[in-house]
């Protein structure tokens, strides 16, 4: 595992190093698209619809459409200016209930490893929650934004949860059509609560498979044993054998027009005609 | 991504062989470099012993090119080059014999191979004296090929035999082999005298006027391109224009055909037309004339 970030967590006093790990993988499988009729992966192009042309990097640049149509450009000081001081910190403010937060807030986990002196007061903030069943609110700046998040106790490692800021949650009132306090008849609620209850296990996550990825596996490992596989030629490479096979051919021709050259200006006496290939 | 291509011990790293020099046209860097190869047998000759200025295009035809008469920092080693002395300074030229360097070159993204009239060996003798007739914007091509019909007669008149070619783009240029023992000074004043008469032929289209405000709209007939370090595009040599246009040597007859259109030789169609026609400019190395005296 590669650390995405370095940095340390800071808690009262003490100041942990950390590195901080991707928790989660999308394995989701990957599709390229193709030119269908010479199976090359395309390539994509910046391009301007109205100078026609590709755009080169130098020459891109970042704007706020306020308006339709209108827009503002930042350069990168001033996105700079804007993101601050890039302190590498997890900066602990409170200790929490993990039941008082919401899931809905919660975005993407890392997990957590002391860096060089960190082992210990790694162990004993560890240690400390487990004991007091409390998880940590911090702020933490991934690039360029400052983000809430929670450290908490995972297993046998302290996890960070990056969380959303409260305005961008959207408005459970703004959805259409939610039922108020109906009338709920006794023995409906009686049935719901049994079925419930007859379901009710400890949680296991792993009777979950991702059977669409599994059905494309599938198909994809039938279709490279059936040899009905898209093959990309390798267009540099060809190019560069095409190249040499040219370059090959092209040195030949020379050799054997100057070879005649010379044939003929020794194979007959001088003439007035001088040729400039074989003069030194 | 780069790779590299290597023969007789000569290396050669090519890079961006994807990169679009004509873009839009689908025409890269890699069609430039197999081009070369492939013209290369005709093309190097008319290179061999010449100082070369070549120009440039690495962003592509649409971004300005630079003209490169010294050669770069980390050219390869098995480069040749030669030094001309000038009068203030030395200048280290590259020269061109091989199809590796004109390889080179391609990967160099150079468009435009530029050779001197004279040899490394005779730098100050010419060996051709050139008719430049370059036309102003909106001068047909038609007139053009009138004026190098007119100028095709009067050399003949004289004995001499001169070999036309498109210059690439809307000219022509009449190229006459001399013996290698005439000065540039000698072989201007003759060119000059040439085109006197072209002038006094067809004074409504052409004129010998220096001031471009005077030449109004006529094809100036341009005989101070015969001086040292002045060079013309190479024969064969591409030439940085939608289409990739090249140099064409051609035969005095299709001149008078009106549908000559010059922009129809490109780095595509000269090849089989040199199958058919073969390399009409291969006497400009040979046929070595000299200049009548009066």
């Amino acid at each position: 595992m590669r650390a995405m970030w370095k940095g340390s967590l800071s808690f009262g006093l003490v100041n942990i190093p950390v590195r901080l790990f991707a928790a989660t993988e999308n394995k989701g499988l990957k599709f390229r698209y193709l030119h269908l009729p010479c199976h090359s992966p395309v390539e994509y192009k910046r391009v301007c619809p109205v100078c026609g042309k590709e755009v080169p990097w130098e020459e891109l640049a970042r704007g706020f459409e306020y308006e339709k149509g209108a827009f503002v450009i930042l350069d990168e000081q001033e996105f700079k200016a804007a993101a601050g001081e890039s302190e590498h910190l997890i900066e602990i403010q409170d200790f929490v209930r993990i039941e008082e937060i919401d899931p809905v807030y919660f975005q993407s986990t890392y997990y957590l490893s002391p860096d060089g002196t960190g082992r210990k007061p790694y162990a004993l903030l560890r240690k400390a929650m487990e004991d007091t069943g409390k998880v940590a609110v911090a702020g933490i700046t991934i690039r360029t934004k400052k983000t809430p998040a929670v450290v908490r106790v995972y297993r046998d490692i302290l996890a960070l949860s990056t969380m959303f800021f409260p305005d961008e949650v959207r408005n459970t009132r703004e959805l259409p059509d939610i039922p108020g306090e109906e009338t709920i008849r006794d023995r409906e609620l009686e049935m719901a609560r049994d079925l419930i209850e007859n379901l009710a296990t400890p949680f296991v996550l792993e009777k979950f498979h991702d059977t669409y990825r599994e059905k494309l596996l599938e198909i994809i490992d039938a279709k490279i044993k059936g040899k009905k596989i898209a093959v990309a030629p390798s267009p540099e490479r060809e190019k560069v054998v095409d190249l040499l096979e040219a370059l090959q051919a092209s040195v030949e021709k020379v050799r054997e027009k100057k070879s005649k050259e010379t044939a003929a200006q020794e194979g007959k006496p001088p003439k007035e005609k001088v040729t400039t290939t074989s003069r030194r | 991504m780069t790779s590299l291509l290597e023969t007789r011990g000569k290396k050669i790293t090519l890079t961006n062989l994807k990169k679009e020099l004509w873009p839009g046209e689908g025409i890269t860097k890699y069609h430039l470099i197999k081009y070369y190869l492939e013209v290369s047998a005709f093309m190097l000759p008319h290179l061999e012993n010449r100082f070369l200025v070549i120009q440039r295009f690495p962003e592509g035809i649409h971004r300005p090119g630079f003209f490169q008469k010294n050669i770069p920092e980390g050219a390869p080693s098995w480069l040749k080059t030669a030094v001309f002395q000038g009068s203030e300074k030395e200048t280290r030229y590259l020269l061109c014999s091989d199809p590796e360097t004109l390889a080179w070159l391609g990967n160099q993204a150079c468009l435009e191979i530029h050779p001197w009239l004279s040899s490394r060996h005779t730098p100050e003798k010419p060996d051709y004296a050139v008719f430049d007739l370059d036309p102003p914007q909106g001068v047909s091509f038609r007139k053009v090929c009138l004026v190098a019909l007119v100028l095709h007669k009067i050399l003949k008149k004289k004995g001499l035999k001169a070999y036309p070619k498109t210059s690439g783009s809307r000219g022509i240029q009449v190229y006459l082999p001399l013996k290698p023992v005439y000065s540039y000074e000698q072989v201007r004043d003759f060119t000059a005298a040439v085109f006197k008469i072209v002038e006094n032929e067809l004074p409504d289209i052409t004129t010998t006027e220096r001031k471009v405000s005077m030449r109004g709209g006529k094809i100036y007939l341009d005989h101070l391109q015969n001086a040292r370090g002045k060079t013309l595009v190479a024969p064969y040599s591409p030439r940085p224009l939608k289409g990739a246009p090249v140099s064409a040597p051609l035969l005095w007859e299709e001149l008078t055909n009106p549908s000559l259109i010059p922009s129809s030789f490109t780095i595509h169609t000269i090849l089989p037309r040199l199958r058919s026609r073969g390399e009409l400019f291969a006497p400009v190395l040979h046929d070595r004339q000299e200049i009548p005296k009066k």
